[in-house]
């Protein structure tokens, strides 16, 4: 995560932001402090804030426990310096994103747990099992208690292994927040969760920052550890069946589920370090091992090293999620092995699929070990925004039902993938075979077919000669007023599914043929095989955002720069003008402008001694990762503002909301509210919805901008 | 020297003057007229055309020619070497003085490649003002020519009249006076445009298989139709499209994509081109110019198709960029001004009011 611990002045406000929104002021105070100063303790903490000790550790246990916070003790005097986590800082906004991903591939009901994980930060197997299915249901009061301190003991337990749990002593009440940003970001139901920690102060050194959650999904089942009889199963109208957890084995199982596709990941130790001192704890151990305590000196062996190194650290985050799947393939085969069901699972349509999906879950055996802390994988998380991303492009440029092919590919791919690029790979070799591929990484036309939505017409978008040729027989091509058609019109439901696979086959050689290469072959087995160059195709991705900016910005004039500009190197004003085949006037305008946004970059390259103006060749470049970080940086930006209008916006609406949230008006509007009342709440809801369908777009280019694939070299 | 494949103006075969008023100088040069244009004569050439009767005879012959112009004298592989020039032009030769003649060599000398004047005046030794005045008369004599470098602007270059300067110096079928020539690289691109998108797309009406689907569509909606409302529809419920004009392209099939030898033969068949000779080269560098504009795309190294319109697409996401550019911020005049406190802030935004609609 080094490349993420870059943090910029206006990421550092964003997130404060965020966590303000969402945790309350304290928070956020404690945030910011870390934010301006860095890496520090606890004392130099409270040095550099006008807050109380108390109020620190408050803060820092609610930031700890959603993991916005990496801390450790090194060195002998066990001293714990506590950093900022800015990936999962910023992937705040991210939220009810996750739960939507989670429901399009796998049902409200996974959806429903991801939201609770979310809520809680990680947490304990046997806390989940509590706060679903109270083991005693008649003593509100003890078992309440009981919760909490499992809920909490995650989080002490870590804590302590770091030595710092003496420090943290926590009660807090932060404000109930709804973290609206998350749950209108598709503009699906609305989601309110109210984190909040109540008073709950006990003598010994543990932390206590008992964290109720009330995830109320769609008004349907609340999912609720202080009413357990409402968590076990309240029905409340038809949906409720659908996003309520019947059984434990049920909860085992989807939580198992998740975990095997990568969704859910068991919490390690490195997953609370610092990437500094990560590499601090490995590094050491690698020369004990492997150098026998001796620092290697010369290339070879520095290269040795950090090969090793990478390995190490590869192998203590992965070893976890590896064991799951180990234990997938020993004895969940039955379960999970199966294609046919996962298919029918990921494209959810319908109703139908909650009964499969009940059926499979309840066939589960799975019991998880009460004591594993889980939490979700931020990764996983880009890996399902790059699927949505891809496909949007895909659609953009070859139409809606090639995307969907092409969406129904990639969602068979994510499996494979836990994160989207591996950031400490071990050095290319450069004999390497590239040609194959491990078969994981491949899938067909065939596997597609089969997973593709059924109401698909996979007749539109493409040729209707090539039409005519897969599907043969009766059908002609007419053509009438320079438009082609196919005659009589095919019917979708009765081709075979053998003509299916062939015209998925040629929807997917439609996107081999595009200049981007969606897709790339690679064999014939199946109909044909498939897989996906991602690295090429992230890449491609930043650069078409990069154009998109600078299209809406100026005009096509400024993108042909900046391609002219990829194409060629750098290049002088003449070069320039024969690239583009324009006169230099012209040009010159745009090209001072793209070097005032950054986009592209200027030289001066003295031709005598001098260093005379006149003598001097002038060149313009434009560097990819230069401009990709400036883009960035300007949507960071750009997000703290739209932030920061909504709370003015709402400002001046507050005492409407104010009334219109009180206990008394809720359900009562029309008696209780005025016209003049109504509109505002009703403009306002107007203006929020469009501030957050905009922050969730802009939230998608940082996305591609920056977590699809790391640093590119050229 | 002078490169002898170089062209040479062609010896004008002229009817050769009554036979008893010809001296000897005058038959090696009808002689030699009637060898191809541009021939280059050695020695020996002479020898076999039985003129003179001995060497020194016929080296006073040449020296006689040369003198009068008729004939230059050239270096190939250490040996001397003749041409012939027509007799228009070495009147024209005779006419003019000393330092003249000494620029025109020079010039002569480089052929279309044109000479630059700065060039000219350090291999001359004269002074600038003799220099001048001996190019514009040499000008209004129309022996030479005066162009523009479009690689460097400020440089006059100067070539014999009669030859055409190279693509180096005029820079191609595409600048005019030394600039591009915009006008006539747009009707280019347009032609090349329409030619591409036919040879490479295929026009159906959006839904082309449509009206079938949504008989199936109704069907099944209504079997499934005793289901409690609450529950999603197992089928999309069918959509007609807004505009049953609407059309879309797509990709042909098993197409032979243009390549940048086939899009040239278009654009000289349909004849749009005069008075300009179009290389290959000059047609690739406006089809890489036109793939750098967006308007193209480069499928293998040598083939192009169009870029689809994206208006063209099915899909409602038009005319958006993305979510920064979207909203006001992105395009903002003061977005480097905008601070957290100040004049410019995020609170006081008149874009942001006059965007979400609140004053």
């Amino acid at each position: 995560m080094s490349q993420f611990q870059r943090e910029s002045p206006i990421l550092a406000q964003l997130c404060t932001l965020l966590i303000d929104d969402q945790y309350g002021e304290l928070a956020s105070r404690v945030f910011s402090i870390l934010a301006r100063h860095g890496r520090q303790t606890l004392a130099a903490l409270s040095r550099n804030s006008y807050l109380s000790g108390k109020q620190l550790k408050h803060g820092l246990v609610i930031l700890i426990q959603q993991n916005l916070l990496f801390h450790s003790s090194p060195g002998l005097h066990h001293v714990t310096y506590y950093e900022i986590n800015w990936q999962q800082s910023y992937a705040l906004i991210r939220y009810g994103r996750m739960t939507k991903m989670v429901e399009d591939r796998f049902g409200e009901k996974a959806s429903a747990i991801i939201s609770n994980l979310v809520s809680l930060g990680h947490t304990r197997i046997g806390d989940l099992n509590e706060a679903y299915f109270p083991s005693n249901t008649s003593d509100h009061e003890e078992d309440e208690e009981d919760a909490d301190t499992h809920m909490n003991g995650t989080a002490a337990s870590v804590a302590k292994g770091n030595g710092s749990t003496q420090l943290l002593n926590g009660t807090e009440s932060s404000k109930a927040s709804k973290t609206k940003i998350n749950a209108s970001t598709e503009k699906a139901e609305l989601q309110n969760k109210d984190v909040n920690s109540d008073k709950v102060t006990t003598d010994n050194a543990n932390v206590n920052g008992d964290a109720h959650t009330n995830g109320k999904m769609n008004g349907t089942a609340s999912v609720n550890g202080e009413k357990p009889a409402e968590g076990n199963g309240v029905t409340e109208g038809q949906h409720a069946s659908k996003s309520e957890v019947n059984s434990l084995k049920e909860l085992h199982g989807i939580i198992y589920k998740l975990m095997v596709e990568g969704w859910i990941v068991p919490v390690t130790e490195a997953h609370f370090l610092p990437p500094h001192d990560f590499h601090e704890k490995v590094l050491p151990e690698i020369v004990a091992e492997v150098f026998e305590g001796r620092w290697p000196s010369g290339t070879k062996k520095q290269t040795q090293l950090k090969i090793e190194v990478n390995q190490r650290k590869r192998y203590l985050r992965d070893s976890s999620i590896q064991a799951a799947n180990r234990k997938r393939s020993a004895d969940l085969d039955l379960e999970f092995g199966r294609p046919s069901k996962r298919m029918r699972i990921a494209c959810t349509n319908g109703d139908n699929i909650s009964t499969s999906a009940q059926n499979e879950y309840a066939q589960n055996e799975t019991i998880l070990d009460d004591n594993l802390v889980i939490r979700f994988n931020l990764e996983k998380l880009n890996v399902a925004m790059r699927t949505e991303q891809l496909v949007l492009l895909a659609k953009k440029r070859l139409g809606k039902t090639t995307a969907r092919v092409y969406h129904t590919l990639l969602c068979a791919l994510e499996q494979s993938y836990l994160r989207c690029y591996e950031e400490w790979p071990d050095p290319p070799e450069p004999e390497a075979n590239t040609h194959e591929v491990d078969p994981k990484y491949l899938v067909t036309a065939k596997e597609v077919t089969r997973k593709l939505d059924r109401n698909i017409d996979l007749t539109e978008g493409l040729d209707p000669h090539v039409v005519i040729n897969h599907i043969g027989g009766r059908f002609n091509i007419v053509e009438k007023d320079r438009l082609t058609y196919i005659d009589p019109p095919a019917d979708p439901s009765e081709l075979s599914i053998d003509q299916k696979c062939r015209l998925v086959d040629a929807h997917l050689r439609l996107l081999y043929q595009e200049p981007f290469q969606f897709v790339t072959w690679y064999a014939r087995r199946g109909f044909s095989q498939w897989r996906v160059e991602f690295d090429r195709l992230c890449a491609h991705m930043i650069q078409q955002e990069i154009e998109n900016t600078i299209m809406a910005r100026r005009d096509h004039l400024g993108v042909k720069l900046v391609r002219a500009l990829q194409k060629k190197g750098r290049l002088d004003e003449r070069g320039t003008c024969v690239a583009m085949m324009m006169p230099a006037q012209e040009i010159r305008t745009v090209v001072n402008e793209m070097c005032l946004w950054g986009f592209i970059q200027t030289q001066e390259i003295p031709r005598v001694e001098s260093r005379m103006t006149k003598h001097s060749m002038h060149l313009i470049w434009y560097d990819k990762q230069r401009a990709r970080e400036r883009l960035l940086h300007d949507t960071y930006r750009g997000m703290t503002r739209i932030m920061q209008r909504m709370a003015m916006e709402k400002e001046k609406v507050r005492p409407v909301i104010d009334k219109a949230e009180r206990s008394d008006v809720v359900g009562n509007e029309d008696k209780y509210l005025n016209q003049a009342e109504r509109d505002a709440l009703k403009k306002w809801g107007e203006v929020e919805e469009k501030l957050l369908v905009q922050l969730s777009r802009q939230d998608q280019l940082v996305a591609i901008l920056r977590d699809f694939i790391g640093p590119l070299s050229i | 020297m002078a490169s002898a494949s170089a062209d040479s103006p062609a010896p004008a075969r002229e009817e050769s003057p009554a036979p008893e008023t010809l001296d000897k100088k005058d038959i090696l040069y009808n002689k030699c007229a009637q060898a191809p244009d541009g021939t280059v004569f050695y020695q020996r050439d002479f020898v076999n055309m039985h003129v003179a009767e001995n060497t020194t005879a016929l080296m006073r012959l040449l020296q006689e020619l040369v003198d009068s112009h008729l004939m230059k004298t050239m270096m190939w592989e250490n040996q001397p070497c003749w041409k012939l020039r027509s007799r228009d032009e070495a009147a024209k030769l005779r006419a003019i003085n000393a330092d003249e003649r000494h620029i025109y060599h020079l010039i002569d000398e480089v052929q279309n490649a044109g000479i630059w004047i700065r060039a000219l005046r350090q291999r001359t030794g004269l002074t600038q003002m003799v220099l001048t005045k001996c190019l514009k008369s040499l000008e209004t004599k129309a022996l030479i020519q005066c162009v523009m470098n479009v690689k460097n602007p400020s440089r006059k270059m100067y070539l014999l009249k009669h030859l055409e300067p190279s693509a180096e110096i005029v820079g191609g079928p595409w600048q005019t006076d030394g600039d591009y020539d915009i006008g006539l690289i747009e009707v280019i691109s347009n032609v090349v445009v329409r030619y591409v998108e036919h040879e490479t797309w295929i026009r159906v009406p959006v839904g082309m298989n449509n009206t079938r689907e949504a008989a199936v569509a109704k069907k099944k909606a209504q079997v499934q139709a005793t289901r409690d409302i609450e529950d999603a529809p197992a089928v999309q419920p069918f959509r007609p499209p807004l505009n049953r004009n609407r059309t879309t392209l797509l990709p042909r099939s098993n197409v032979n994509l243009p390549t940048c030898t086939s899009i040239l033969q278009h654009v000289l068949d349909i004849g749009i081109i005069k008075g300009k000779v179009i290389r290959e080269s000059d047609m690739e560098q406006l089809l890489e110019m036109m793939v750098l504009d967006g308007r193209l795309e480069k499928i293998t190294p040598s083939t192009y198709r169009t870029v689809r319109d994206a208006k063209d697409a099915d899909d409602d996401t038009e005319g958006s960029w993305n979510g920064f550019v979207d909203a006001p911020c992105g395009t903002c005049p003061v977005f480097e001004l905008c601070g957290d406190e100040g004049d410019i802030t995020a609170r006081t935004c008149v874009y942001f009011a006059e965007w979400l609609g609140t004053e």
